[in-house]
């Protein structure tokens, strides 16, 4: 290579030393020169590393100094196979030198390359020999620097204890406060948080950044607050850990430092995907993929690749990731590559189980254990989808025969061998749920809990339709405990979990988030009410947003407090009701699967279970054609309302015959009903039996969410109310409000009336009376049940804001559209109504409407119900003799059958 | 094997019938005819579909309700005007449920439209029903929602009226109800859209 061509190559310092005849200062400029390059700019960096490396040059100290260079460039962009040729090639062009010592120097950053490629044993000798050499040379502090690069090595391969004795070796040779020291200390902060330590790790990485920034290393302090931004995430104050990822990136901008820039894009991508704000994740990796490229950041774009593609499967996309899959390219990409086949094969049923066999085993020989053990119970699963029974056997053994294989792992193993039918299917389907208890709202990363979310149901549901088919007296009773541990165990768990509304960060944060949400939809309300007219999607996007955050702090508290299931009261849910439930009253459980109806009923200290068989479909059908009758019914006038009500009585005497049958035919004094999902919905006291009498002339009877809660109802007895207080918020369109109100207040001696109440003024209410209504005007989401509201004089009350308000009510009853309305997915969770989320605060007993309600309605329910709780003392009654009443002024199905009772319908113990 | 139910024949346009359907296709002529029905009548309901009215639009449906409307023959054949919507709420109702509901009118008859949210799903779900005053008139037939580009949604019409489309996409579309020789069509039918920028 000629002058002026290593002038090309090398910066005018590094030229000048070499026109001195100093090569090996020009050397060592040269390789700083390198490093600043590859931090600043990676993509130039790259091309400069593949130029130098090529170079042929007749001064062999300098040559073998462009080898070293090129390597540092190509270990800091993420090519460790390029970076480990470049410094093989340096350290040999070094000992032909006769310079050992700069050929050990270069090394070191070999041990790294053979760490990141998880060649454990190479970079375990050269460590060990460095370490030697330098000791004996006197130089105590590159000998650490050899344990310390292998301590990385063992952690990239999960040799989390190797590492941290490493790096604690590492520290105690090197002089405190030096950049080395600093470096090993964050490395043994991150390991920390890895093993759970949080707390230790983040006031480390805090100090490091503290110390970094007084020495002038603004880079490692950038870096230290990169991972202290991972360790607030880890803890829940994500808050605080998106600020820090923010500050990062600006930080680097300023700086020019565009590799840490983008590390901390994908960074933040990833949390914000943990998190559930997809769209967010999807555009900021939209927006960072092509810089990625472009700066030739190969490790980190394929990790922004990765999660691209794993952002789409949670949305259940799975048309671009195939894509991605051929973008990483090369022998280098083959680890991504496989990782990127375990996160989709959870999520993409047409991946080929062989595919993923190949990918875990490939995972297995790099040392990714855990990671092999998940991809290949996914292939099992697989393997089942497609009829091979064989396959899937094998991989499910071959997963729960590790020791290593993760709790999640073992979940779709125990499921896989307990759809099989074989031996011991039972067995592994209890495990399997045991397992799913376990995982609840435990896993964070995306393609994990997104999987998790589909196949939960599955496991709960597999279980108990095979226990089903046993039948024995036993396993009804189990059955009946799996169906309860699904549908109604979030009862129990909210009510412990607000046993914690103390200062922990957690809470406060869930409370903010409930705030927030509020506000956004005062925000979005107005007279015209847009989201509502139209589907505003738009606005549904921003409250998804915040709801899934919402979900993300749940996951989180669930994560610390582990979810309370109904088995948690002592006993079984089956044995608790069966003693608790009165001989003379009759529960029953409701659910439908994709073809049966599966009814439990207990009666007189029994339980028996009825399944109609291939009776789904037609029971939703009707399901949807009654809701649609009863959601129309306001709009209704002559003979559109007559042609409507003629068609719901049809569908209803319909509904009787499928439902009522598995009642026992005896008399009895009162029913507790459970229906789910679609079922819930129907205007279950306008239910026909054969002889054409309604449910309500029948008896007393009560919705409850399952027979978790109705075991929990039983436990006591509903105390006397005494303090009883009324709210409104009167508008000039609804004019009965007003009147209902002061007609209500007269007719209860004692009780307080509002007729212009704020949020204030009610959620006082409902902290401080027995029983509280409501009357006025909601806003209800079928698709975002959690983001509805009551209107009061100032703004909205959402659910959030119920779920976050310790009540004493005992009795809430809703003067209001749709008051008692739940969300369509049935995905059971607290925040699916105003219901909910005041029955899990300890309401007892809920009134209220399916569907919308005219207002001379609803004035005419709310002062006959009203009248019932004064004249009987007792909700039940009140609320039957109040539907009996409406029934008589308009004999519609839709206008009486819209009220529903939910909770605890029994008297009150002191009247 | 039975003759193809009309949904079937749909699902063969659509390129999405079972094979054994397209065997029995090759050998009935009966159902080789209804085939040909559907498609003429899908391909003309794909030209029809429009987003919105200007002039020249306007002449077309002019020209178009004199072809389609009460003719000769008295086939009876109506385009459906919009009554109202939920745009204007019923003023005497404690508050509002997501969803959409749209009344129309055509001829002797009103047909009711309830769009609504499933769940967190993109989809929506389409619930109408057809009434009439006239006690002559029968109710049943099918119902179909058509895309301007896309497949085209299929329901049967029960004796109460009644139809139902789950998880139908948010757009622009056009209704149709065939029953007997009768057809009402509903132009621009935004189910599920968002009217923001």
């Amino acid at each position: 290579m000629t002058s002026h061509e290593i002038a090309s190559v090398v910066p005018d310092e590094v030229a000048r030393f070499l026109a001195s005849g100093e090569d090996e200062k020009a050397g060592e400029s040269l390789r700083d020169y390198a490093e600043r390059l590859a931090r600043a700019e990676p993509g130039r960096g790259i091309e400069w590393a593949r130029k130098a490396s090529s170079a042929l040059i007749d001064r062999p100290l300098f040559g073998a100094y462009l080898k070293w260079a090129a390597g540092v460039v190509h270990h800091l962009t993420g090519e460790p196979a390029r970076a480990e040729k470049d410094l093989a090639q340096a350290a040999r062009a070094m000992i032909r030198c006769g310079r050992l010592d700069l050929a050990d120097r270069a090394s070191l950053l070999l041990i790294d390359c053979h760490g990141e490629q998880l060649r454990l044993d190479r970079a375990r000798k050269l460590a060990q020999r460095l370490e030697r050499r330098f000791v004996q040379r006197g130089d105590s502090e590159r000998g650490a620097v050899a344990l310390a690069n292998l301590a990385c090595a063992e952690d990239a391969a999960d040799r989390v204890d190797r590492a941290q004795k490493l790096w604690r070796r590492a520290m105690r040779r090197m002089a405190p406060g030096s950049l080395r020291h600093l470096l090993a200390r964050a490395n043994l902060a991150n390991s920390a948080a890895l093993a759970g330590r949080f707390s230790h790790a983040s006031r480390e990485h805090n100090e490091i950044a503290d110390v970094a920034r007084a020495l002038g290393l603004d880079n490692l302090a950038l870096h230290a607050e990169l991972n202290l931004a991972e360790t607030e995430f880890a803890v829940g104050r994500v808050e605080a850990a998106f600020d820090l990822w923010h500050r990062v990136i600006d930080s680097s901008r300023i700086e020019g430092d565009i590799g840490m820039e983008l590390v901390a894009e994908i960074d933040l991508a990833t949390a914000e995907a943990e998190v559930g704000e997809l769209d967010l994740a999807e555009a900021r990796l939209t927006r960072s993929l092509p810089r990625l490229h472009g700066a030739g950041l190969f490790h980190d774009e394929a990790r922004a690749l990765r999660l691209h593609a794993v952002v789409d499967g949670a949305h259940g996309r799975f048309d671009r990731w195939r894509a991605a899959f051929d973008s990483l390219r090369g022998p280098d990409m083959q680890m991504q590559r496989d990782l990127l086949t375990v996160d989709m094969a959870q999520l993409d049923p047409t991946i080929d189980p062989p595919d993923i066999v190949r990918a875990a085993r490939r995972l297995a020989t790099a040392g990714l254990r855990h990671r092999a053990l998940l991809g290949l119970a996914w292939a099992g699963e697989r393997f089942l989808d497609r009829g091979n029974r064989r396959g899937a056997r094998r991989c499910a053994r071959e997963v729960l025969a590790s020791t290593r294989a993760s709790a999640w792992a073992r979940l779709v193993s125990h499921h896989v061998l307990g759809r099989m039918d074989g031996p011991g299917a039972t067995r592994h389907l209890f495990r399997a749920v045991h397992w799913a208890d376990h995982l609840h709202g435990r896993l964070s990363a995306l393609s994990d809990r997104s999987a998790f979310l589909r196949v939960r149901g599955d496991v709960y549901l597999d279980l108990m339709a095979t226990l089903l088919d046993r039948n024995t007296s036993r396993d009804r009773r189990r059955a009946l405990d799996i169906l309860s541990r699904f549908r109604s165990s979030w009862f129990l768990d909210e009510i412990e979990r607000r046993a914690d509304l103390g200062d922990d960060p957690e809470v406060l944060r869930w409370q903010d988030l409930r705030a927030r949400l509020a506000s956004l939809l005062r925000r979005m309300e107005g007279p015209d009410e847009p989201r509502i007219r139209r589907f505003g999607v738009h606005i549904h996007r921003e409250l998804k947003g915040l709801e899934g955050e919402l979900l993300e702090t749940e996951a989180t508290l669930a994560r610390r407090i582990p979810v309370l299931l109904p088995d948690a009261i002592g006993r079984s849910v089956s044995t608790e009701l069966l003693d608790r439930l009165p001989r003379d009253e009759v529960f029953v459980e409701y659910f439908l699967d994709a073809r049966d109806l599966v009814v439990f009923i207990v009666w007189r200290g029994k339980l028996r279970v009825e399944r109609i068989r291939n009776a789904a479909p037609e029971i939703r059908s009707l399901a949807a054609s009654v809701r649609f009758h009863m959601d129309t019914a306001t709009w209704r006038e002559g003979s559109s309302s007559r042609g409507s009500a003629h068609a719901l009585r049809h569908r209803l005497r319909r509904l009787g015959e499928l439902l009522l049958p598995p009642l026992p035919a005896d008399t009895w004094d009162a029913l507790w009903l459970a229906p789910h999902a679609e079922l819930y919905h129907l205007p279950w006291a306008a239910l026909e039996f054969d002889s054409g009498a309604a449910l309500i002339e029948r008896s007393v009877f009560s919705l409850v969410p399952g027979a978790g809660v109705a075991a929990a109802l039983l436990r006591d007895r509903p105390p006397s109310p005494h303090r009883v207080a009324f709210g409104a918020a009167s508008t000039v369109e609804l004019p009965m409000i007003e009147k209902e109100i002061s007609e209500l207040a007269r007719m209860v001696d004692g009780s307080v009336a509002l007729e212009t109440a704020t949020r204030d003024d009610f959620l006082a209410m409902l902290s401080s009376f027995d029983i509280v209504h409501l009357a006025g005007h909601a806003v209800v989401l079928d698709g975002m049940p959690s983001a509805s509201g009551l209107r009061l004089s100032d703004g909205y009350v959402t659910v959030h804001d119920l779920a976050a308000t310790r009540i004493a009510a005992k009795l809430v009853s809703f003067g209001v559209c749709s008051g008692v309305r739940m969300g369509d997915d049935h995905s059971d969770h607290r925040y699916d109504s105003f219901l909910r989320s005041l029955m899990a605060g300890g309401v007892r007993s809920v009134v209220g409407a399916i569907s919308p309600v005219k207002d001379d309605v609803a004035y005419a329910f709310d002062l006959e119900f009203f009248r019932g709780i004064r004249d009987f003392g007792n909700p039940g009654l009140a609320f039957r003799a109040a539907v009996e009443a409406l029934r008589r002024l308009n004999p519609n199905p839709a206008i009486w059958g819209n009220f529903h009772f939910y909770g605890d319908h029994r008297p009150w113990s002191v009247t | 094997m039975d003759h193809l139910t009309e949904a079937h024949i749909i699902d063969l346009i659509e390129g999405e019938g079972p094979s054994e359907a397209e065997a029995h296709l090759a050998e009935c002529s009966q159902c080789r005819s209804a085939q040909r029905l559907w498609q003429e009548r899908i391909e003309s309901l794909r030209e029809m579909s429009r987003e919105s009215l200007d002039d020249a639009e306007l002449h077309r449906l002019r020209v178009l309700y004199r072809q389609l409307g009460p003719g000769k023959d008295q086939a009876p054949r109506w385009i459906a005007r919009l009554v109202r919507s939920s745009a204007a709420a019923p003023a005497a109702a404690r508050g509002v449920a997501s969803g959409e509901i749209m009344e129309y009118s055509a001829g002797p008859y009103t047909l009711m439209l309830r769009v609504g949210a499933q769940g967190s799903r993109s989809t929506v779900s389409v619930i109408g029903q057809i009434a009439t005053n006239d006690r002559d008139r029968g109710i049943g037939g099918t119902f179909a929602l058509t895309p301007p580009n896309g497949r085209v949604r299929l329901s049967d019409v029960d004796q109460f009226g009644e139809f139902n489309l789950p998880e139908v996409a948010p757009g622009s579309y056009r209704g149709t109800w065939w029953f007997g020789d009768q057809i009402m069509v509903v132009h621009d039918v935004e189910i599920g859209t968002d009217d923001e920028p």
